[in-house]
């Protein structure tokens, strides 16, 4: 199995956005298909879509549509479902899986039918946490705290027999700080693979993610840009020296 | 012409994204009516989902029967689309559950009593290949929780088959090698998903495709 650098694409009222502590600070590109289209060029091992909007809209939904038809690896999708019928109009579309956040994972009848009719590969679950305050995270825009134990946190988490985990830290979201590696890491264990996400600028970043046992990095505003620095031709065969990473498949 | 099998669940989305992509022409079929098909038409069987809910699925007797008058150049199958191609499958319920038959090998569940294997195999996986013009080790995308042991796939198998001239790809879960896909003139099926295994795995996507 090989580590993978994911990328990850937020969008809101149609356009990409970055956010800094889960809050829409700037707006990145005016066209989603050309921002994940480049993600793919620059060889993210799959793209995670986070929907910002309150609801999933026609021309959300449209713009997930496009995506699918432009990139040819695994397609993540966070989005505000509302019915059956979405989750099942995004797997309909091509999407791989989709994203539940923090304190959805048991308390969704959601999570319970992607899990059920499509797999318990479908379901990514997400602890999204601010490491400010001891550990607590946060539903979804880090409004509510409903949880500070950790070990009660893990517990629950290993009930669900996850595949994978994706974890983002509040505090370090859209700051280009370096990668949050004290929480995160009690997380990494044999029974689930984590994914790290927040904070990540430079190559670097993502070979100390790695270093520490995080599975995966999932990167946003590093990947919009860096013109490729995390995922380069020169980069990747770098980092395969230390890393089970795939290589580069565009030759340069 | 490419037929498109639309059977039970299946990632039918992604591999008409591929085909649109490559610019190949194809139609979408579950059978019931009996297309006109030419001597070099493909069949493309796409997959995600259970093996029982594939066969118990309604178009499922009409598959069989288009296969059975052989009038396909060639087989294609992805993940689901391969291991229907085998004897049976451990995935049902009640036992094992027959498949199409083009080959006299069982479908595993992954994770045995020995605990060898793991539950679900999940992501990019290094995979042993052996097709011309393509490198012989390559990385490709996997979503399984079945599959065909390399071990199940000896030389009397593959012979009665009439599949003695092909490649068999494989990767390794710990020690084991699992079967990542048989390449012959006729039958060209994947476990991986080449439509979201990146460049790399829409050429292969393209070359079984091509007559």
């Amino acid at each position: 199995m090989t580590s993978r650098i994911i990328g990850v694409v937020l969008i809101k009222d149609n356009v990409v956005v970055q956010t800094t502590n889960f809050n829409v600070t700037n707006i990145i590109h005016a066209d989603p298909i050309f921002a994940t289209r480049k993600m793919y060029k620059d060889e993210a091992d799959e793209i995670i879509v986070i929907d910002l909007n309150g609801q999933i809209t026609n021309s959300s939904y449209s713009i997930i549509k496009k995506i699918l038809t432009h990139v040819f690896v695994p397609v993540t999708i966070s989005a505000p479902f509302r019915s059956r019928h979405e989750i099942d109009l995004m797997f309909q579309a091509g999407v791989e899986r989709l994203i539940f956040n923090s304190g959805f994972w048991q308390l969704s009848d959601y999570f319970s039918y992607v899990s059920d009719k499509y797999g318990m590969q479908a379901v990514l679950p997400v602890l999204e946490y601010r490491s400010a305050m001891g550990f607590s995270h946060t539903i979804y825009r880090g409004s509510t705290v409903i949880h500070s134990d950790i070990h009660q946190c893990k517990k629950m988490l290993d009930s669900l027999r996850i595949p994978e985990l994706l974890m983002i830290p509040i505090d370090h979201d859209g700051t280009f700080s370096s990668p949050e590696l004290v929480y995160s890491t009690r997380f990494i264990c044999n029974r689930y693979q984590t994914i790290l996400f927040g904070g990540i600028s430079t190559a670097k970043d993502i070979t100390s993610v790695l270093d520490e046992g995080h599975t995966s990095v999932a990167i946003g505003n590093a990947f919009h840009y860096s013109e490729g620095i995390c995922t380069s031709f020169k980069y990747r065969s770098c980092l395969r020296a230390r890393h089970n990473v795939r290589p580069p498949s565009i030759k340069e | 012409m490419i037929h498109l099998y639309k059977g039970a669940a299946s990632n039918l989305a992604s591999v008409c994204n591929a085909l649109d992509y490559l610019n190949l022409e194809y139609h979408v079929t579950d059978f019931s009516d009996s297309p006109g098909c030419q001597a070099d038409d493909i069949l493309l069987m796409p997959g995600v989902g259970s093996f029982e809910a594939a066969v118990n699925h309604a178009s499922f007797p009409h598959l069989k029967k288009a296969l059975s008058q052989g009038r396909f150049f060639r087989v294609v199958g992805i993940c689901l689309g391969m291991q229907l191609c085998f004897d049976c499958s451990e995935e049902a319920e009640k036992g094992n559950i027959d498949g199409i038959g083009l080959i006299s090998a069982p479908v595993r569940r992954l994770k045995d009593d020995e605990n060898i294997f793991c539950d679900t195999s999940v992501g990019w996986h290094k995979t042993s290949m052996n097709i011309e013009g393509f490198p012989e080790h390559d990385y490709f995308y996997y979503v399984h929780s079945y599959g065909v042991r390399c071990d199940d796939l000896n030389k009397s198998v593959l012979t009665s088959a009439g599949l003695c001239n092909s490649s068999i790809l494989h990767y390794n879960i710990n020690d084991t090698q699992v079967c990542a896909g048989i390449w012959s003139d006729s039958l060209r099926i994947f476990q991986f998903h080449p439509e979201k295994s990146g460049e790399n795995g829409l050429q292969l996507l393209s070359r079984a495709l091509e007559r």
